[in-house]
């Protein structure tokens, strides 16, 4: 089985249709980032398909000796970035909001309550992952989502390698804690809920 | 392991229920400190992850990728060969997408569509002021053309088109869409015989004619010029 620089290097020299490969490698955990950065399903599946897109445009610029998947998900955060400044751009000139993350649709397989919990579940990371400033945000979406190593999500962030692994720890530091505080809030509110309704039953 | 290689192995998911990683845990209590304070986190990720791992797998791996293969025909691709040729049939990888650009392709085809009825609908109206757009368009009526054949200058031509489509007797029994058109034949008369707005074809004939009615309406041009009543103060 090729590896993703093989396979890149034969695209490059004419067998384009290996190109559908890579994509089908990588497009479901780009389309995972990409919606967790965009907040919005369309424009992510927008994001992904013009990264590909100019992956392939500019493939005679990829140089077989870097990592394939870094320099995609470069291409990916880049097209993110742009894509994000001209929706929310005019979303903000608009005067509306940005659409709330809309959670990847998970396995189709369990019943109607595990698939609740999971898209819950989704719903929640991407929303914490909006709450990290976005160099952690984008580490993690690299480490988790890309399964990047740190050498490589070193090279998309232009940054060292113990500057990545710092980036991912304080990332997975904040989003605990954010996790921690939710489940506390949470808790308390089925409390106060829970003795709101024994009240009411000992009235 | 190492404390370095422990971190990858935590943060890495098909690494970190590995025997190496517990062992290295159990004899590392700064790692396994900090193991404990990101487990709401790993363990977030790992469940979203083992959600979505047959995420949209149901596409065809065969017709993945056509769309930027389509695309990339636009630029020149020299190493194009006829059985390398990229496919254009089925794109289900970019179903959603593409829903959403057609989408916004049918969006574009029916403004595009409404916008060329508006332009010719103001080309019936005649939006522009000056009339000058559909200057040659105009086939006049019979009664038109005798009054305008007697008359040898631009002046008079103009001045018959007035009279008739501006007098107040007219223009009173006309409805309000029909004086629109009536002041705008009379706005392009002016503008292709006398190569000038109405405006100042009005301001012409009021300092020229009328001295005294400066803010005179093209009725009261009309009367004042033909000598007829003035009829509705406003078209």
């Amino acid at each position: 089985m090729l590896n993703d620089q093989e396979i890149m290097e034969r695209v490059r020299s004419g067998q384009v249709e290996l190109f559908d490969e890579l994509v089908n490698r990588h497009r479901a955990s780009m389309l995972r980032a990409a919606v967790s950065k965009l907040r919005n399903q369309a424009v992510a599946e927008e994001a992904v398909q013009d990264a590909f897109l100019s992956a392939f445009a500019h493939r005679h610029t990829y140089r077989s000796e870097h990592s394939f998947r870094g320099w995609l998900w470069t291409i990916l955060l880049n097209t993110c970035r742009g894509l994000a400044r001209r929706e929310f751009g005019r979303i903000d000139r608009a005067g509306g909001r940005p659409e709330s993350p809309t959670a990847v649709e998970p396995s189709s397989t369990g019943d109607a309550l595990s698939r609740l919990v999971r898209a819950e579940q989704t719903a929640l990371l991407f929303r914490f992952l909006n709450e990290l400033p976005e160099a952690q945000a984008d580490a993690l979406r690299l480490r988790f989502f890309g399964e990047l190593k740190f050498d490589e999500i070193a090279h998309v962030m232009n940054c060292s390698t113990n500057g990545a692994k710092q980036r991912v720890r304080s990332g997975l530091e904040r989003l605990s804690a954010a996790l921690r505080r939710a489940d506390v809030s949470s808790i308390d509110a089925r409390d106060i809920s829970g003795s709101d309704r024994s009240e009411g039953d000992n009235q | 392991m190492n404390c370095d290689q422990a971190f990858d192995a935590l943060t890495d998911n098909d690494l970190r229920g590995s025997h190496e990683l517990i062992q290295h845990l159990d004899g590392c209590p700064r790692c396994r400190d900090m193991a404990d304070m990101l487990d709401p986190a790993l363990d977030l990720f790992t469940d979203v992850l083992e959600a979505s791992g047959d995420f949209e797998a149901s596409a065809p791996a065969d017709n993945i990728g056509n769309e930027y293969l389509d695309s990339a025909e636009l630029a020149p691709t020299s190493e194009h060969s006829p059985s390398t040729r990229p496919r254009t049939t089925k794109r289900p990888w970019l179903h959603t997408a593409n829903r959403r650009a057609a989408s916004q392709r049918d969006g574009l085809r029916v403004a595009a569509f409404l916008m060329l009825i508006a332009v010719m609908m103001a080309a019936m109206v005649n939006v522009d002021p000056d009339g000058r757009n559909d200057a040659v368009a105009i086939s006049l009526p019979a009664d038109c053309q005798r009054s305008t054949n007697t008359e040898s200058s631009s002046d008079n031509v103009v001045a018959g088109c007035v009279a008739c489509h501006l007098k107040a007797e007219s223009l009173a029994s006309l409805q309000p869409t029909q004086r629109t058109h009536a002041r705008q034949l009379v706005q392009r008369c002016v503008s292709c015989h006398l190569d000038m707005t109405t405006d100042q074809y009005l301001a012409e004939l009021t300092s020229s004619t009328h001295t005294t009615s400066k803010a005179a309406t093209p009725f009261q041009l009309a009367s004042c010029l033909f000598g007829r009543d003035s009829g509705p103060s406003q078209l």
